[in-house]
C-alpha cells in the first residue's frame, strides 16, 4: 500500500516506530499495549472507536460519495415523472422506519442490468432493468424498503468500516508518524484518512456484495417496512420469483446476487416470516394504473 | 457530466397532468359505486355466505356489515364500501372456488355423474370459467405439495402434485398462485415457493400433470434466453412490452470495481437533481392517492436473520430437492 511511500519520505527513527508499530497492530490489534510510545498509540485506539462508532453525518457524507461515484458510473435515466414515482414510493417507506431524519436519496439508473444498490446515509439505487421487470408497486416496495433495511442496519457500513481496518494498519502508522513527528493530526484528520480507505472498501463492496445474513435480514426487515406502508408483504418474494426464472448463471443476474443467498432460499425465509403473523396483508389490492403508466413511460424512452 | 433534464420547460406541466390523470384513475374505483355493482356484490355476499338479504342495489346498514364482514376475513382493509375494487375481489374468490370445486359437490349438479366413482375432484371436466383463463406463464413444482381450493394454508389440500408437476399460472395474489393443468382438468392454489417459473409447454399438449422430475425442468429451462424470455414475458402480461427488451440484454456484465474505476467518476450534477427531487410532502398524497394505510408491524425480533434462517429449516428439509434442481 501507502507504506513504501512513507519510508521513502520519513526520517530513520520514525521508520524504526512504523516497524514496531504495524509489527504490535500484526500481532494483537485489540491488546494494551504498555511501553512508552503511549502518546502515538492512544492514535490507533482513537481509530477503533471511529470507525465503530461512525458518526451520522460522516455515515451519510461517505455514502453519498459512494452513490455519486455509483451514478457516475450507471447515469440517471433523464425522466423526471419517473424518478419522482420511485421517490414517492420510497419516502413513503422512510415515514415507516426508524431513521426518517436521514437524507434519504432514491434514484433509477439507466441500465438494463438487474439490480439495486444502497449507500450509508440513505441512497438507494435501482436499475431501469430491474423496474421493467415488476409487476406491480408492490415489487417496487419490496425492493426500495429491503435496500433501506441495509441503510437502516447498517449492513455496508459495517462491512466498509471492517473492511477498511483491515487495510488500516498502513495508515494508522501514517498517521502515527505524523503524530511522532511533531505534526498535530487532529481526530477530523484521522478520520480524513479512514474515509479515503473506506471509501476504497465502500466501492469494492458494490462489486463484491454483502454477506448471506445481511440479505436475508435485510429481507426480513423490508418486507416489515412494505407491509407497515399498506403493501402486499408479498412484493419482494414474487419479484424474487421471477429473479429466480432469469437465473443466477446469467451475469446481470449475479450482480444483484454474487453473494445473496438463491432467490429460493429467500422466497422461502419471506414465506416463513409471513406464516408468523403478516399473512392476513397478503394479496393487498391497489389500483395499479399509476404503476402501469410509469412503466410505459420507461419502455417509450 | 451534463445530466440535465430532457423536458425542460414541459416538465412541470407533464407532471400536473400525470398527477391528475393519476388521481381521476384513483379516484374512479373507488366512488363508482352503480347500483349494478352494489346489486353484484350484494349476489356474491350470499353465495359465500355473508348475508345481506335480497339484493336491492343499495349500499344499507346491512350490506356495509357484510362487506366488513368479507373485508375481515379476507384480510383487506376495513372500511365497509362497496368499491368497484371490491367487487372485482369477490368476483375472483368466486371464481377460484368454481375452479377447485371439489368432485363430490360438482356431481350433483354434472349431467354424466354416473361415470365419477371414487375419483378425485380432480379428474372432473372444468367449468367454463376456469377453462377461458389464460396462462400466464407455466410453473414447475420444485417440491412436492398439493392443491388448495383456495389461497389459505389451512385448508385441507384438494390435489397433490409430485416434484416437477407442470402447471399453468392463472393469477397471484400475495405468496400464492393459482394453478392449473394445461387442459385445466386440475386447479387449485399454491404457494409460490414450491414452484418455479419455467418455459412453457406447447399449448394443446393435453397432458394434465405430468410427474417427471429433473430431467424434465432441465431441457425446460435450457431453452436459452429465448425460452427464458417467452416464459417471462407470458408471466409479466402483455403491459412490459419492456422486459424483453431487459432480458434481451442480460449478457451485460454487472459493476465491477474496474469498470467503477475507469468510468466512475463521481457525478456530482446528477446528485444535486437527486436533491431535487427528495420530497418526503409528495409522499404523503401519493399514498393517499393510491389508497395505502399505514400497518402497524413489528419488526422480526432481534438477530433476526439466523432466528429466521433457524426457524426456516423444516422448509429446508422439505425443499432438499430444490438444491438440486439449481
Amino acid at each position: 500500500m501507502s507504506t513504501s511511500n512513507n519510508d521513502r519520505c520519513a526520517p530513520r527513527s520514525a521508520r524504526l516506530v512504523t516497524g514496531m508499530l504495524m509489527l504490535a497492530l500484526a500481532s494483537s490489534a485489540y491488546a494494551q499495549l504498555t511501553f512508552d510510545l503511549g502518546k502515538i498509540l492512544s492514535a490507533p485506539q482513537k481509530i477503533q472507536n471511529a470507525t465503530s462508532e461512525l458518526p451520522q453525518d460522516k455515515e451519510i457524507a461517505l455514502g453519498r460519495g459512494i452513490a455519486a461515484r455509483l451514478i457516475g458510473a450507471m447515469p440517471l435515466v433523464r425522466d423526471e415523472a419517473i424518478q419522482r414515482y420511485v421517490n414517492d414510493v420510497g419516502w413513503w417507506l422512510v415515514s415507516h422506519t426508524e431513521r426518517r431524519g436521514l437524507p434519504w436519496r432514491f434514484a433509477v439508473t439507466d441500465t438494463s442490468t438487474l439490480g439495486a444498490f444502497a449507500t450509508p446515509g440513505g441512497h438507494v439505487l435501482i436499475t431501469r432493468g430491474l423496474l421493467a421487470l415488476m409487476q406491480d408497486e408492490h415489487q417496487l416496495a419490496g425492493v426500495l424498503a429491503h435496500e433501506m433495511a441495509h441503510v437502516l442496519r447498517k449492513h455496508h457500513l459495517a462491512e466498509i468500516m471492517r473492511e477498511a481496518q483491515t487495510s488500516l494498519a498502513s495508515d494508522v502508522a501514517t498517521t502515527a508518524l505524523s503524530f511522532f513527528s511533531g505534526s498535530n493530526s487532529t481526530e477530523g484528520q484521522i478520520l480524513g484518512a479512514i474515509g479515503k480507505e473506506a471509501f476504497g472498501a465502500g466501492m469494492e463492496l458494490y462489486g463484491t456484495g454483502l454477506s448471506r445474513e445481511d440479505e436475508l435480514d435485510a429481507d426480513a426487515h423490508g418486507t416489515v417496512i412494505a407491509t407497515r406502508a399498506g403493501y402486499d408483504p408479498a412484493g419482494l418474494a414474487s419479484l424474487l420469483f421471477t429473479l429466480d426464472a432469469v437465473g443466477p448463471n446469467t451475469e446481470a443476474y449475479a450482480l444483484m446476487s454474487s453473494t445473496h443467498p438463491s432467490a429460493r432460499d429467500r422466497i422461502v425465509q419471506i414465506e416463513a416470516q409471513l406464516e408468523r403473523g403478516l399473512e392476513r396483508h397478503e394479496g393487498t389490492l391497489r389500483d395499479e394504473a399509476r404503476f402501469g403508466h410509469m412503466q410505459q413511460r420507461l419502455a417509450q424512452r | 457530466m451534463q445530466l440535465t433534464l430532457r423536458l425542460p420547460d414541459l416538465g412541470p406541466v407533464k407532471l400536473l397532468l400525470l398527477i391528475l390523470v393519476t388521481v381521476a384513475l384513483n379516484a374512479t374505483p373507488a366512488q363508482a359505486q352503480s347500483r349494478a355493482d352494489v346489486k353484484a356484490i350484494q349476489t356474491m355476499l350470499n353465495q359465500l355466505g355473508f348475508p345481506v338479504g335480497r339484493p336491492d342495489g343499495a349500499a344499507g346498514r346491512k350490506t356495509r356489515g357484510a362487506i366488513r364482514n368479507y373485508q375481515k376475513q379476507s384480510g383487506l382493509l376495513v372500511d365497509g364500501r362497496a368499491s368497484r375494487e371490491l367487487r372485482a375481489h369477490i368476483q375472483q374468490k368466486i371464481n377460484s372456488r368454481r375452479v377447485a370445486t371439489p368432485a363430490k359437490t360438482k356431481t350433483r349438479t354434472s349431467p354424466q355423474r354416473n361415470t365419477v366413482t371414487t375419483q378425485k375432484a380432480t379428474t372432473r371436466a372444468p367449468r367454463p370459467s376456469s377453462a377461458q383463463r389464460r396462462s400466464k406463464g407455466t410453473a414447475v413444482a420444485v417440491r412436492a405439495g398439493t392443491l388448495r381450493k383456495l389461497p389459505n394454508r389451512r385448508l385441507a389440500g384438494i390435489s397433490p402434485f409430485a416434484l416437477g408437476a407442470r402447471f399453468d399460472i392463472l393469477t397471484r395474489r400475495g405468496l400464492w398462485l393459482e394453478l392449473a393443468s394445461a387442459d385445466r382438468r386440475v386447479s387449485g392454489w399454491a404457494r409460490l415457493g414450491s414452484v418455479k417459473l419455467a418455459a412453457p409447454t406447447r399449448s394443446g399438449r393435453g397432458a394434465s400433470v405430468q410427474t417427471n422430475t429433473p430431467a424434465n425442468q432441465a431441457s425446460s429451462s435450457g431453452g436459452g434466453l429465448a425460452g427464458f424470455s417467452r416464459a417471462l414475458t407470458g408471466w409479466l402480461g402483455g403491459s412490459s412490452s419492456n422486459a424483453t427488451s431487459s432480458t434481451a440484454t442480460l449478457g451485460i456484465r454487472g459493476l465491477t470495481r474496474n469498470q467503477l474505476n475507469a468510468n466512475g467518476q463521481a457525478d456530482n450534477a446528477a446528485m444535486a437533481r437527486l436533491d431535487r427531487l427528495a420530497n418526503p410532502r409528495s409522499a404523503e398524497n401519493f399514498a393517499r392517492v393510491g389508497g395505502l394505510q399505514a400497518r402497524n408491524v413489528p419488526y422480526p425480533v432481534a438477530r433476526s436473520a439466523p432466528a429466521a434462517a433457524s426457524t426456516s429449516q423444516p422448509f429446508d428439509s422439505d425443499t432438499d430437492d430444490t438444491s438440486g434442481d439449481n
